[in-house]
C-alpha cells in the first residue's frame, strides 16, 4: 500500500462536521496545503497507467490529425475535392460522441475500463491501418467513421486514471493526460508537414501514424482498472467506517441487483447532478475549440497569411507542442486552486477560456503573422488547459461508480455537440467573413458559457458535501445492518424536487415502517402528490435519496419500483378508461410479469372484495362512477401484494358511504401486512385510519408524529379546510 | 480479452478486412510521391496576375509514355478531379452522352477540365467563386490519364493559387 492509499482512519465517534471535513479532504479538496509532488506521487501508483492511456487518447485522434494537413494530396489522388476530409472529420466527432455513449454500456457495472482502452487502441490502429489502404474516398469516409467509433473508448480514459492515481494530483494527471494528446497531435501534424519535401505520400504518413497507435497497444496491454473509486470513495468509505466503528468489508456498498441502476437510469441520474447540468454547454464549447478549431486555423494560416501547406503543417504542430507544455504548467496552478476550492477552480477554468478566446481572436484577425502566431499559440494552450480542468471538477462530484456513464456524456457533448457544431458554426462564419472573423466569433459562445462556468462553482461545493453525505448514509445503513438494527421500509432523506425552475420540495425527510398505516395531509399545494411521485418514481428529486428496505432506488424507473413491492393509486386517474373492467386488472397482474394463476386469483378477490366491479367486469373503466373507478384502483393492491401501497386522494368527490367502503378495504389491505401511505385533504378521513401522521406546507415537512398529536398542533391545523374537519375527528391510534 | 473490448475490436477487424479486400481491387496506391508530376508554377497561394500558365513537372517515366501517346494530362480547375480508374466520360450529363464524340476537349474546357500532352497550360478565365472568403483563391490538380481515357493510377499534382484582387 501506498501512503496515499493509507485511508487516514480517524478515531472513532467523529463529529458529523469532521466526517464531512475528512471526506472533501480525501475527495480531494482539503481546503489548504500544499499539493504533493507529482513525479513521485505518480512513481508510487506506477507511470506507465498515465502513459499508456494518454498514449490511448493521443491514438484515437491519430487519424483526424493525419489527415486534416493532407486533404489536398488526399482528395486529389482519391478524386474527391477538399470537403471529403473535412466530411469525413465531421463524421468522426459525430461517431466519436455515439461511440462514448456506448461505452458504459458495453462494460455495465463492472471495472473494466482497462479493456475498453485496448479496444479504442486496437480501434485506432486497425483504423489507421486501413485508411492507408483506402482505395476511395467512401472507403476513407468510412475508416474515419469506424476511427470516431472506437475513439469513443476516450471516455473511459479519465475515469480510470482518476482511479489509477491518488486525488491530490488529479488535475495534473488529466493535464498530463491533454497534453501528451496535444503534443501527438502536433507531432503527427509536423509528421505531415514533412512527408511531401521528403517524398512521401499521405498514405505513408497513415502508416506512420498506424505505427504510433502500435506503441499505444504495446503500451497498454498490462493496463489494470484498479477498481471503481479506489483513490477516492473507497477510501472515504473506510474511513467514515474506521469513524463508526463497523467492521471492514469489500469497499462500496452496491445496492443489490434488483435496485441496481441500469444504463439509461444511469445515465439520466448523471444528467441530473447539478454541476453538470450547469456546465453542459461549456463541456460543447470547449470541444468547439478542439479539432474545429484547430482545423480552421491551419485554413486561416493559408487564407490570412499566405502561409503554403507544408510549412503551416509545421508550424501548427510546433504551436500544439508548446502549448502541451503550457496545458502541463497550468494544470499545476490548477491543482492547487482545486485543492483549495472548487468554486476558485472553476472560476479559474472560465478565466482561462475567455483569456484564451480572446488571445485566438486577436491572433487571428492580426494581419501580421509575427504578432499573430504567438497570439494563436497562447489562446491554443489556454483554451486547450480549460478541458481537463472541467472534467476534474465534474468528475469528482459524480458519485465513483458512475463516471464512466458522465465521461460518455462529455465525451459526447465535446465531439458531437461541441465538435460538430463548432465546424458548422466556424464553417458559416468562415464562408461569409473569412477564416479570421470565424476564429474571432468563437469568443461569443466562450464569453456566454464563461459566465455558466462561474455560477457552477458553488453547486460544485455543495455536490461534494453531497456525495460525503451519501457515503454516511451508506455506512450508517450497513453499521444499522450489521448490528440487527432496524431498516424502516422506506426512508426519504434531504428531498428536493423542482419542476423546472420551480422548486416544489425542500429539504423533505420522510419514513414508512413495516405494515404501518401513514397519513400524509396538507394544504393544495403543499407537495402531497409531488412526494409520492417521488417515492414512486414519477418524478426524480433533484437532491436527497429514497431508500426501500434499504436499497437506493431514488433514481429507478417507476416500473421497477413495482416488483420491489412498491405501488402507488394516482389520485383520480388510476384507471385504463379505454380498457374494461378485467382488463384493467389484468394489466395490474402483467406489469410485474406474474403467472396467469395468480393474475386470475388477484382478479377474483377483488371482484370478492367488490361485487360491484364483478357485475361490471366487461364494461369500460371510463364509464364507472367514481367510487367505482377507486375500487378498481384499489384492486391493484389486491393483485400485486405490494410491500408499500401509496393512496393519493382516495376520497376526493365521492360520497360518504362510497369513502367509508373504500377505506374499510384499505384497512383490509393494510390488516394484511402491507404499508399503506394515504394522502388526503381530508384530515377527517386520514386520522381515521393511521396512526402515523405528516403533515406538509410549502414544501417542507411541518409535522412528523403520531396522528393523535397532529390534532394538538392548531397552528398547523390552521387552514380552512382542516380546522372545518377538526371538531369531529378521532384519531385512529387510542381510538 | 473483455467483452467491453470485444465489440470495438471485431468491428476493427472487419474494417482492416474490407480496407484489404477493396485495396486489393485498386493496386497501384502510392505510398512514395516518386515524382511522377510535380507542380512548378504558379507557386503554392502566389498571386497569379496576368494570363495564367500553370506548369508541372514529370518523370521519365511519364514523359516516355505521353511522348509514344499511352498518356496524356487533364487539368481540373477549381472543381475534383476523377477518382483513379474512371474515365473523363463519367463527367458527362445526358445531353453530351447523346452527342456523338461527346465529351470533346472544346466540352471539358467549358467545364474547367483541360487535357494536353504538353506540361503546361494556359488558363484563358478564371472561374468566380474560388476557395476563401472573398473567392480569390483557385485550385488547379494535374492528374496522368492513359490512352484509353480513364484515370492513370494516383499520381496527381496541384497548386493553390490566388487571382488579382481586381478580377474577384
Amino acid at each position: 500500500m501506498t501512503t496515499t492509499d493509507a485511508p487516514h482512519a480517524p478515531e472513532r465517534g467523529l463529529h458529523p462536521s469532521e466526517v464531512h471535513e475528512l471526506g472533501r479532504r480525501l475527495l480531494g479538496v482539503p481546503g489548504e496545503g500544499e499539493v504533493p509532488p507529482f513525479a513521485l506521487t505518480v512513481a508510487e501508483s506506477g507511470r506507465r497507467a498515465v502513459v499508456a492511456v494518454s498514449a490511448a487518447g493521443a491514438a484515437a485522434l491519430l487519424l483526424p490529425y493525419a489527415l486534416v494537413p493532407l486533404a489536398a494530396p488526399v482528395g486529389r489522388a482519391l478524386g474527391a475535392g477538399g470537403g471529403l476530409v473535412r466530411g469525413g472529420v465531421t463524421l468522426f466527432l459525430l461517431c466519436c460522441g455515439l461511440g462514448a455513449l456506448a461505452v458504459p454500456a458495453l462494460t455495465g457495472a463492472r471495472a473494466r475500463r482497462d479493456g475498453l482502452v485496448l479496444a479504442g487502441l486496437l480501434g485506432a490502429l486497425v483504423t489507421v491501418f486501413a485508411a492507408a489502404f483506402s482505395p476511395s474516398g467512401g472507403l476513407l469516409t468510412l475508416f474515419l467513421l469506424c476511427a470516431g467509433l472506437a475513439a469513443g473508448a476516450s471516455a473511459a480514459h479519465l475515469p480510470l486514471l482518476f482511479d489509477r492515481y491518488p486525488a491530490e494530483i488529479r488535475q495534473r494527471v488529466a493535464g498530463t493526460y491533454g497534453a501528451i494528446r496535444l503534443a501527438a497531435c502536433g507531432a503527427m501534424l509536423i509528421v505531415a508537414g514533412l512527408a511531401a519535401p521528403g517524398g512521401f505520400g499521405w498514405r505513408a504518413v497513415l502508416l506512420a501514424a498506424a505505427a504510433l497507435a502500435a506503441a499505444g497497444v504495446a503500451l497498454s496491454r498490462r493496463l489494470r482498472d484498479p477498481g471503481v473509486g479506489h483513490h477516492d470513495t473507497q477510501r472515504v468509505h473506510a474511513a467514515v467506517r474506521a469513524g463508526m466503528g463497523t467492521p471492514a468489508t469489500d469497499g462500496i456498498d452496491h445496492d443489490a441487483d434488483a435496485a441496481a441502476l441500469r444504463y439509461g437510469e444511469t445515465m439520466r441520474r448523471v444528467l441530473l447532478v447539478p454541476p453538470l447540468r450547469a456546465t453542459l454547454g461549456a463541456v460543447a464549447v470547449t470541444g468547439m475549440f478542439g479539432l474545429p478549431l484547430h482545423l480552421y486555423l491551419l485554413s486561416h494560416f493559408e487564407e490570412r497569411w499566405l502561409i503554403g501547406p507544408q510549412a503551416r503543417a509545421v508550424l501548427f504542430g510546433v504551436i500544439l507542442l508548446a502549448a502541451a507544455a503550457g496545458v502541463v504548467a497550468l494544470a499545476e496552478r490548477g491543482e492547487r486552486t482545486f485543492r483549495r476550492s472548487p468554486v476558485r477552480h472553476l472560476r479559474q477554468a472560465a478565466g482561462l477560456l475567455t483569456l484564451g478566446a480572446l488571445a485566438l481572436a486577436a491572433g487571428a484577425l492580426s494581419p501580421w503573422p509575427l504578432l499573430g502566431v504567438p497570439l494563436v499559440f497562447v489562446g491554443v494552450a489556454l483554451t486547450a488547459s480549460v478541458g481537463p480542468s472541467l472534467a476534474v471538477d465534474l468528475l469528482a462530484v459524480v458519485p465513483a461508480g458512475m463516471r464512466l456513464h458522465a465521461s460518455g456524456i462529455l465525451v459526447l457533448l465535446w465531439a458531437a455537440a461541441g465538435g460538430v457544431g463548432g465546424l458548422v458554426y466556424l464553417g458559416g462564419l468562415g464562408s461569409r467573413f473569412g477564416t479570421g472573423v470565424a476564429i474571432a466569433g468563437l469568443a461569443l459562445p466562450a464569453f456566454a458559457v464563461a459566465t455558466a462556468m462561474r455560477k457552477a462553482g458553488p453547486l460544485v461545493d455543495l455536490e461534494l458535501d453531497r456525495r460525503v453525505d451519501e457515503i454516511v448514509e451508506i455506512e450508517d445503513l450497513r453499521r444499522v445492518r450489521a448490528t440487527g438494527g432496524h431498516v424502516p421500509l422506506l426512508s426519504c432523506r434531504h428531498l428536493d424536487f423542482s419542476y423546472g425552475l420551480l422548486q416544489i420540495l425542500f429539504d423533505v425527510d420522510f419514513t414508512v415502517d413495516d405494515g404501518e398505516m401513514v397519513a400524509l395531509l396538507g394544504t393544495n399545494g403543499a407537495g402531497k402528490s409531488t412526494l409520492l411521485r417521488v417515492i414512486s418514481g414519477l418524478g426524480l428529486p433533484s437532491a436527497g435519496t429514497v431508500r426501500f428496505q434499504g436499497s437506493d432506488v431514488t433514481y429507478l424507473d417507476a416500473e421497477r419500483r413495482v416488483p420491489l413491492g412498491m405501488t402507488q393509486v394516482p389520485g383520480g386517474k388510476a384507471v385504463f378508461g379505454s380498457l374494461s373492467v378485467v382488463d384493467n386488472l389484468r394489466v395490474y397482474g402483467h406489469s410485474t410479469g406474474r403467472r396467469q394463476a395468480q393474475v386470475d386469483a388477484g382478479i377474483d378477490a377483488t371482484f370478492d372484495a367488490f361485487p360491484r366491479l364483478a357485475e361490471r367486469r366487461n364494461q369500460l373503466a371510463s364509464t364507472l362512477s367514481g367510487g367505482e373507478q377507486q375500487m378498481l384502483a384499489l384492486g391493484k393492491a389486491l393483485i400485486l401484494h405490494p410491500k408499500l401501497l401509496l393512496i393519493d386522494e382516495l376520497s376526493l368527490g365521492l360520497a360518504p358511504k362510497v369513502v367509508g367502503e373504500l377505506l374499510g378495504m384499505v384497512r383490509r389491505i393494510n390488516d394484511g401486512g402491507t404499508a399503506v401511505v394515504l394522502v388526503e385533504q381530508s384530515v377527517n378521513v386520514a386520522l381515521t385510519l393511521a396512526n402515523h401522521a405528516y403533515f406538509m406546507e410549502k414544501g417542507q415537512v411541518r409535522f412528523d408524529g403520531p396522528a393523535r398529536d397532529l390534532l394538538a398542533r392548531p397552528e398547523l391545523l390552521r387552514s380552512v379546510f382542516l380546522q372545518g374537519a377538526v371538531k369531529g375527528v378521532q384519531p385512529a391510534v387510542g381510538a | 480479452m473483455s467483452a467491453a473490448a470485444r465489440v470495438p475490436a471485431l468491428a476493427a477487424a472487419l474494417a482492416l478486412c474490407l480496407a484489404l479486400f477493396a485495396s486489393l481491387q485498386a493496386p497501384g496506391l502510392a505510398f512514395h510521391d516518386g515524382d511522377q508530376l510535380r507542380m512548378v508554377a504558379p507557386a503554392e497561394l502566389e498571386v497569379a496576375d496576368g494570363p495564367l500558365i500553370l506548369r508541372w513537372k514529370v518523370s521519365d517515366d511519364v514523359a516516355r509514355a505521353v511522348a509514344q501517346r499511352r498518356a496524356y494530362f487533364a487539368v481540373f480547375i477549381d472543381r475534383a478531379p476523377i477518382a483513379p480508374g474512371e474515365s473523363l466520360g463519367a463527367l458527362a450529363d445526358d445531353g453530351c452522352r447523346r452527342t456523338p464524340g461527346c465529351p470533346d476537349r472544346a466540352w471539358l474546357a467549358e467545364r474547367r477540365v483541360l487535357v494536353t500532352l504538353s506540361s503546361a497550360v494556359r488558363v484563358g478565365v478564371l472561374p468566380d467563386g474560388g476557395w476563401g472568403a472573398d473567392g480569390r483563391g483557385h485550385e488547379a490538380t494535374v492528374v496522368l490519364m492513359a490512352a484509353d481515357g480513364t484515370r492513370w493510377g494516383e499520381a496527381a499534382t496541384g497548386v493553390r493559387f490566388l487571382s488579382p484582387e481586381e478580377s474577384a
